[in-house]
């Protein structure tokens, strides 16, 4: 026999020694508690084997077994009559049934959802949400995406026709610095090549855009092209080869505000407006309505969102 | 299954063409399932919202489906989806709809044993709302539904021995805490009837 062995031998005794401390102790337990399916492990088994005996979830042997056992254990037999009633109660919570009424209610509801449903997944395969656990999330985003088109749509068409489209009624504006300020681009060649001397005399001589806008009287801002003139001089005497449209300029706003509808003369304006200056200006009021045009940025971050690899 | 299950057959209808099937299986459960829904997120508005979502789910799948367990396992495990979902949003929780309180009808003799029923109902469902998530939907689904462990393991997405401990577990929890709660111990306590019940 080598040490090793004999220490081997040794443990072996010492959790017999254990094993029988153990037994006395929860032997003891029993005696002291005088609870009538024994210790806490023993109690927690035969407690689960009540509850599926009330669902009739037990083997029929284990059931008569445990049904013997309470003949001989009133207290077992009244923790099952516990058990039960507590069952009891909770059936008749679930006996309450929802109106008639209401859930024909519901039930229209349901049917417009489901021809709302209907419409625009005709010619979309449906996602499948029948197994996924996430689909608040998943409810959000279609929904989204069937306006983000359009107004991203409508948002960049006003944002084109601002930078790009000049209407006719700044060439007879009697101002000289509008006709100077009509070709509204960012190249300074372009800009000195078409405008009259004295445009060029305020572009070149000019350094900061205030000084710019300074001589300009308020009365010269008639229309929403006027104030689109102002931002290109702007950029015109600061970073010619750029132009960017700061859509909350305060200038910017009064005159869109004054086209569409808030502004005293906006009448005779709406009036000689032609059908793209109209669309413009009812495509900015929607925008407002979304608060898009605040919220550019929030815009952009839609759109990123609810790009095809989140799906 | 088809068989043996009617629900399964007013599905696969509906599957074929016949839209009159789904009807019938809102007509057969939408009840249990709003009170269910309602017990799960404890709020009739949103309640009333879920069951609209879990329908409109199960018409969806309409070409997808596969009977490949009980209609009800199918509908329940959507609905249960949707509820434990909608209960990890942070939002105030509403109690009750008035359907689910207890009033004392007019007319009746025993006032006093009315108002003591509703308020041991009301305990009831205050300590059943108390529970786990999970030990509620095991214990409600057993023992108000009938469905048995297999199908509450199929709702929960777990085996036949855990949904034994959570009902366990649930239904333990529950009588300590109705004899904790001094609500004059639990209704419908009858050794009587035990002890009939077991010869």
């Amino acid at each position: 026999m080598s040490g090793g062995e004999g220490f081997r031998d040794s443990s072996v005794v010492s959790l017999s020694l254990a094993q029988l401390k153990l037994k006395e102790a929860i032997v003891k337990s029993k005696d002291e508690s005088g609870h009538p399916f024994g210790g806490a492990v023993e109690d927690h088994e035969i407690d689960t084997d009540l509850s599926a005996l009330l669902d009739g979830e037990l083997a029929e042997d284990e059931a008569a077994r445990l049904r013997l056992r309470m003949t001989h254990s009133p207290k077992l037999a009244e923790r099952f009559a516990e058990l039960g009633a507590i069952d009891g109660q909770i059936r008749r919570l679930g006996d309450q049934a929802p109106s008639p009424a209401r859930l024909e209610a519901l039930r229209e509801r349901l049917q417009m959802r489901i021809d709302a449903d209907a419409a625009p997944a005709a010619g979309a395969s449906d996602p499948d949400w029948t197994e996924t656990s996430g689909t608040d999330e998943a409810r959000v985003l279609p929904l989204r995406r069937r306006w983000i088109g359009p107004v991203a749509t409508a948002l960049a068409a006003g944002l084109a026709f601002y930078l790009f489209y000049t209407p006719g009624e700044l060439k007879d504006s009697p101002t000289p610095v509008l006709q100077a300020a009509q070709p509204v681009v960012p190249d300074e060649a372009v800009v000195v090549e078409t405008a009259p001397a004295e445009f060029e005399a305020i572009v070149q001589g000019i350094a900061s855009p205030q000084d710019v806008v300074a001589p300009l009287a308020p009365e010269a801002f008639v229309s929403p092209e006027a104030a689109m003139t102002e931002v290109a001089l702007e950029e015109a005497a600061t970073t010619p080869m750029e132009v960017e449209i700061d859509l909350e300029a305060p200038q910017v706003e009064s005159q869109l505000a004054e086209v569409s509808g808030t502004s005293p003369d906006a009448p005779s304006l709406l009036q000689n407006a032609n059908e793209v200056e109209l669309a413009v200006v009812l495509e900015y009021d929607v925008l407002m309505d979304l608060d898009v045009i605040e919220n550019l940025e929030l815009l952009q971050r839609l759109s990123i969102l609810d790009g095809p690899e989140t799906l | 299954m088809e068989e043996a299950d009617p629900d399964v057959a007013l599905m696969l209808a509906f599957q074929a063409g016949d839209d009159s099937a789904f009807d019938g299986l809102y007509h057969r459960w939408a009840g249990p399932l709003l009170r269910y829904l309602e017990r799960m997120v404890g709020d009739t508005a949103t309640a009333e919202e879920l069951l609209q979502d879990a329908f409109l789910r199960v018409h969806r799948a309409r070409e997808r489906y596969e009977p490949r367990a009980r209609f009800s396992t199918f509908l329940y495990r959507i609905a249960t989806n949707l509820a434990l979902n909608e209960l990890k949003r942070p939002r105030r929780r509403h109690r009750h709809s008035e359907e689910n309180e207890y009033p004392v009808r007019d007319g009746q003799p025993d006032v006093e044993a009315q108002v003591e029923t509703g308020r041991r109902r009301a305990t009831v469902e205050r300590l059943l709302d108390q529970l786990p998530e999970r030990q509620r939907i095991a214990l409600w689904l057993s023992a108000a539904e009938g469905h048995s462990y297999a199908e509450v393991a199929q709702v929960l997405e777990t085996t036949e021995k855990s949904v034994k401990a959570l009902v366990h577990r649930g239904r333990s929890a529950l009588v300590t805490r109705m004899n904790e709660s001094g609500s004059g111990g639990i209704e419908g306590l009858s050794l009587v009837a035990v002890s009939e019940s077991l010869s």
